[in-house]
């Protein structure tokens, strides 16, 4: 087994889900914002 | 005909489209129109959508070319860098454009911001589609070459090659991207399948709007899948430009696409409260949704059993 490649595999799928969930939650923060009024 | 006139046809719905949606949006926003707004808006989505068959099939009118005589290689890559480019300009306006009109349907107004982006990314992927457009036509027609004659240096390759090259050689960056699409699928279906067994008359005590609050995270997973799935076709287009199972697959996605639109630009899902059933071509286009995104992840499945990809 090549640990090397699964670690990064590993590393860049959780980088990226992680850059994915970031997104998603200021998503919803800012449709909280505006739905509020405040934006 | 083969695949090559199809991208001599597909290529003109970009470039001429964005053109149009681009004088529509002005004339909206000076006459200050919403109703234009968000036709405009809506046509920026389906020339997004459009974009990605446009640029597919680009890989696959190479292949028929570069069997012909007097085909410039260097020429063919000068077009494709700047194809991809412009493919890239043009799904962002598109993608901003669907988060307009979504936004309107919550808020009942676009932010400016959004309006004002929307005009940018899609002045400058209309600068770039007529750059690409450009080098496009000078492949065959030598009589509209400006400039010196490009020579293809030995080993000299586009940027668009050496990014599917870097693609490939990397083995952790296909196992990785081939994860991050099954996300995506899962992201985009999820919210999929729950928007649309609401118009079915599941989950009936939650109003639409209540889910219609979800939609990005679906839009998050089809971007995901979009960039990974691009990447894929990038690094190894052989895989998919004679393959049955992916022409469908594009297909599909744009019909399915173009769908999607139906539940932030028409009102009858936005008005249905709970307990509310929803009207006969609500049901239709709920139930052809679905079936059209199994038809896309069917497709995909099966790219290397109905196809030769792998």
């Amino acid at each position: 087994m090549d640990w090397g490649l699964v670690l990064k595999v590993v590393g860049a799928v959780a980088a990226s889900v992680a850059v994915l969930a970031a997104a998603g939650y200021s998503i919803e923060k800012a449709i909280d914002r505006y739905e509020s009024g405040e934006d | 005909m083969n695949l090559a006139h199809l991208h001599i046809l597909l290529n003109h719905f970009p470039t001429i489209g964005a053109i149009v949606a681009v004088g529509l949006f002005i004339v909206a926003l000076v006459w200050k129109s919403p109703d234009l707004t968000r036709a405009s808006l809506g046509l920026f989505v389906i020339i997004g959508l459009l974009t990605i068959p446009a640029y597919v099939t680009g890989n696959m009118a190479e292949e028929v070319l570069l069997e012909g005589p007097g085909v410039s290689e260097a020429y063919v890559h000068r077009h494709q860098d700047a194809a991809l480019l412009a493919f890239i300009f043009m799904q962002i306006a598109g993608a901003l454009a669907w988060f307009g009109l979504w936004q309107y349907r919550r808020i009942a107004r676009t932010a400016t911001w959004n309006l004002s982006a929307v005009l940018i990314i899609a002045l400058i992927a209309i600068g770039l589609m007529a750059r690409a457009a450009s080098f496009g036509g000078e492949i065959r027609h030598t009589e509209v070459r400006q400039g010196a004659e490009i020579v293809a240096s030995e080993g000299a390759v586009g940027w668009s090659t050496a990014l599917g090259t870097w693609f490939v050689e990397k083995t952790w960056v296909w196992p990785a991207s081939e994860t991050l699409h099954f996300i995506g699928l899962w992201l985009l279906f999820g919210v999929v399948l729950l928007v649309n067994l609401r118009m079915l008359g599941i989950v009936k005590h939650l109003p639409f709007s209540t889910l219609h609050r979800i939609l990005p995270w679906g839009v998050l997973g089809f971007a995901l899948n979009g960039i990974t799935g691009m990447l894929f076709f990038i690094a190894a287009p052989g895989q998919y430009t004679q393959n049955l199972s992916f022409h469908l697959k594009m297909l599909l996605i744009v019909i399915a696409g173009i769908n999607v639109i139906y539940f932030t630009i028409f009102d009858d899902a936005w008005k249905l409260r709970a307990q509310d059933d929803p009207p006969l071509h609500g049901k239709v286009i709920a139930v052809s949704t679905i079936a059209l995104w199994i038809g896309v992840i069917y497709f995909g499945r099966m790219l290397p059993f109905l196809g030769n990809s792998f």
